[in-house]
C-alpha cells in the first residue's frame, strides 16, 4: 500500500525539563523547552502531558509561554501530579498541544482572577495584556501564599492584589469577602477568571449584577483531551437553551454568563 | 541489498465484502466521526474509522461524572452522546468521502425497528460497512440487552441484514454466559464479521474522606486491564464460527496487536489507547509493514498461520 506522508507538523511533541520549582508547599512550577509550543501557545488554552505508566494523560494550563520556553503550574493531588514532580533539568517529556481556546483578549480595563491553582493562565493572561498595553488588575487567591514571582514587574499602573485565606500574604480571608471591593475600586469592563467552580460560579454571578462580562477557564477530568470522547461536556446556554459543549475542545474558555453551574 | 527489501507486504484484509488496506481500525466512540486526528496522523493510511456510535436521532448522553480512570482502565459513561444519523450524512460523511478515509459506521437503535430504519438509511446511502452497536452497557433499553438473548439477537441481526446488503459486522460484549452461542447465533443470522469485545460492565467507588458515603460510577470498562478479557474471549469463539473477527480490548502496541491475531482476530481495533497516542493506530501499520517486510510476509494470512502455529 501507498502510505500518504504527513503534510504539516503533527501536534505531539518532546519538551525538554529546564526546571522545576516549589511555589508552595504543595504547588510547582515546570519549565519546559519546546518552540513549536511556545510559540502558539495562548493564555487560557492548555497542553497534555504524558505522565509514565498512567492510561490518560493530563492536561494543564499553559501557565506563561517566551521563545520557546513554556511553563505549567500544578498542584501535586494524584499519581499524574506526583510524577511531574520527580521531573528533573533535562528529562524529556511528550506533550500534546497547544489544545483548545484561549481566553479572547479584547482592549478592555480587565480585572483577572486566579484562584487557586487556577492562577496559571491568568499569570500567563497578565503577561499578555502588559505586553499589549492593556490596564489591568490582577488578583491571586489562595489557602496560603503562593510564590508566583514578580510578573507584574516595573508595571505600576497594573494592580496586583493577593488574598489569603490563611493571611499569609495581602488580604486575609477568602474572594467573597473582597471581591466588590475591588471591583469597586478597579471599575473594571471585563474580568477573566480561573479557579475551582464555585469561586468562577460566585464571580460571574457577583460581575453580572455589575453587567461585566466574564470569561472563565472551566476544568474537569478529560480522557481525550482532543473532541472525541465526549467525557467533559457541560451544558452551556446557546440562545437561551441547554446544549452540551466541550470543556476540552469548544472551551476551555467560556463565557461565564452562558455557563449552568 | 538484503533479500527482504524486495518483498513488498500485502497488508489488506478482508472483513465480509470489504477489503479494508489494513488490519488496523480505531474502535468506536475513540476517535470521533471523521479526520479529528488528522492533526496528529493521516486517517487515510489506517484500515477503517469506526465512527462514533450513532442513532436515529442525535442523543445528549449521561449527566456527569463521564470518565473515571482506574488503574490501567477507564471506565465511561457516556451515553451515547451522538449527532444522530441525518447531521451525520449531511456534515461527516462528505469529509470521510473528500479525504479517501474508509469507514465503517457504527449504529445504535433502542428497539429492532430503529435498527432496521438504521440500516435502511445507510443502504440507501451506499455505506460499506454497519458495526451493529450491541452492547454498549451505558443506555438504559436496547444495545446490550440485544447482545445477551440470543432469540432477541437473532431477530435483529436478521432484520437488519435483510434490509442492509454491504459488510454487516455485529459487535458483542463480553458479558454473557456463553460467547460462542452468541457469536454463532450472529454469524448464521447473517453476519459477515463479529468484533469484539465492547467495554466491560464495571463499577468506581470513592470513599469521602469522612468514611460516611462515597461517590460512585458505573460504566463500561476500557483500556489494558481487559485484554485478557478481550483475549479470551475471541479464543473461545474462534473455534466456533467462520466468518472474520475483529479484535479489540486494550491494545496499545504492535505486541498487544499480535497477540490478538494469534487468538483469532482478522483485524483490530484500538479504542482507549487513542486517547494516550493519537497517533497510534498510524504508527502500527508502519510497524506492520515494516515487520512483515523484516520477517518475510508477503501477505497477512502467512502471518496469521505463522502466529497460530498453524504450519
Amino acid at each position: 500500500m501507498q502510505l500518504k506522508t504527513q503534510n504539516k507538523t503533527k501536534n505531539i511533541h518532546i519538551a525538554e525539563v529546564l526546571s522545576n520549582k516549589k511555589l508552595s508547599d504543595d504547588t510547582w512550577k515546570l519549565t519546559f523547552k519546546n518552540k513549536i509550543i511556545a510559540e502558539n501557545s495562548k493564555p487560557g488554552q492548555f497542553v497534555s502531558i504524558l505522565c509514565e505508566d498512567l492510561l490518560l494523560r493530563r492536561p494543564f494550563s499553559v501557565a506563561n509561554a517566551k521563545d520557546d520556553t513554556f511553563e505549567i503550574i500544578y498542584k501535586i493531588k494524584g499519581k499524574g501530579t506526583k510524577y511531574l514532580s520527580n521531573l528533573k533539568n533535562g528529562d524529556f517529556t511528550d506533550i500534546i498541544g497547544p489544545l483548545g481556546n484561549g481566553f479572547d483578549v479584547e482592549n478592555k480595563k480587565a480585572l483577572l482572577i486566579g484562584c487557586g491553582v487556577g492562577i496559571a493562565p491568568i499569570v500567563f493572561l497578565s503577561k499578555r495584556l502588559e505586553k499589549l498595553g492593556i490596564k489591568h488588575a490582577f488578583v491571586a487567591c489562595s489557602q496560603t501564599f503562593i510564590d508566583i514571582g514578580g510578573h507584574c514587574e516595573g508595571q505600576s499602573d497594573n494592580a496586583s492584589v493577593f488574598i489569603t485565606e490563611d493571611g499569609s500574604a495581602g488580604l486575609k480571608g477568602r474572594l467573597d469577602k473582597h471581591l466588590e471591593n475591588i471591583i469597586n475600586e478597579i471599575k473594571p469592563e471585563k474580568i477573566y477568571t480561573c479557579g475551582p467552580n464555585p469561586a468562577m460560579e460566585y464571580i460571574s454571578l457577583t460581575a453580572e449584577k455589575y453587567k461585566i462580562p466574564v470569561e472563565v477557564a472551566l476544568e474537569r477530568e478529560f480522557a481525550c483531551g482532543t473532541g472525541v470522547c465526549m467525557g467533559c461536556v457541560i451544558q452551556i446556554k446557546e440562545n437561551g437553551k441547554p446544549v452540551n459543549k466541550r470543556i476540552c475542545k469548544d472551551g476551555p474558555v467560556f463565557k461565564g454568563s452562558e455557563v449552568l453551574w | 541489498m538484503v533479500m527482504n527489501n524486495l518483498i513488498k507486504p500485502d497488508t489488506s484484509v478482508k472483513i465480509g465484502k470489504l477489503k479494508l488496506k489494513n488490519p488496523v481500525l480505531t474502535a468506536s466512540g475513540s476517535f470521533g466521526y471523521t479526520n479529528e486526528y488528522d492533526e496528529f496522523m493521516n486517517t487515510a493510511n489506517i484500515g477503517a474509522v469506526v465512527t462514533k456510535g450513532i442513532t436515529l436521532n442525535p442523543k445528549t448522553g449521561n449527566p456527569q461524572p463521564r470518565i473515571k480512570e482506574v488503574k490501567n482502565g477507564l471506565i465511561n459513561s457516556i451515553g451515547l452522546e451522538n449527532i444522530g444519523i441525518h447531521e451525520f450524512l449531511k456534515k461527516k460523511l462528505p469529509i470521510l468521502k473528500e479525504n479517501g478515509i474508509d469507514f465503517v459506521i457504527n449504529i445504535a437503535g433502542e428497539n429492532i425497528d430503529e435498527y432496521v430504519q438504521l440500516a435502511k438509511i445507510c443502504q440507501a446511502n451506499n455505506i460499506e460497512a454497519v458495526e451493529l452497536n450491541l452492547s454498549c452497557p451505558n443506555v438504559k433499553c436496547g444495545c446490550l440487552e440485544f447482545g445477551k438473548d440470543e432469540e432477541t439477537l437473532y431477530k435483529l441481526v436478521y432484520e437488519v441484514r435483510a434490509n442492509f446488503e454491504k459488510t454487516l459486522i455485529v459487535k458483542l460484549s463480553s458479558n454473557v454466559s456463553f460467547p460462542e452461542k452468541i457469536a454463532k447465533t450472529a454469524e448464521k443470522a447473517g453476519a459477515d464479521a463479529i468484533s469484539a469485545i465492547n467495554t466491560v460492565k464495571a463499577m468506581n467507588i470513592d470513599i469521602n474522606k469522612n468514611y460516611k458515603s462515597f461517590k460512585s460510577i458505573k460504566g463500561g470498562l476500557s483500556g489494558g486491564c481487559i485484554k485478557p478479557i478481550a483475549l479470551n474471549f475471541i479464543y473461545e469463539i474462534r473455534q466456533h464460527i467462520d466468518i472474520p473477527i475483529i479484535g479489540m480490548g486494550g491494545i496499545s502496541d504492535f505486541q498487544d496487536m499480535l497477540e490478538f491475531f494469534a487468538v483469532g482476530a482478522d483485524a483490530i481495533q484500538i479504542g482507549t489507547a487513542n486517547f494516550t497516542h493519537p497517533d497510534l493506530s498510524e504508527k502500527l501499520v508502519l510497524e506492520l509493514n515494516s515487520f512483515m517486510r523484516q520477517q518475510n510476509y508477503a501477505s497477512m494470512a502467512e502471518l496469521m498461520k505463522n502466529l497460530r502455529g498453524l504450519n
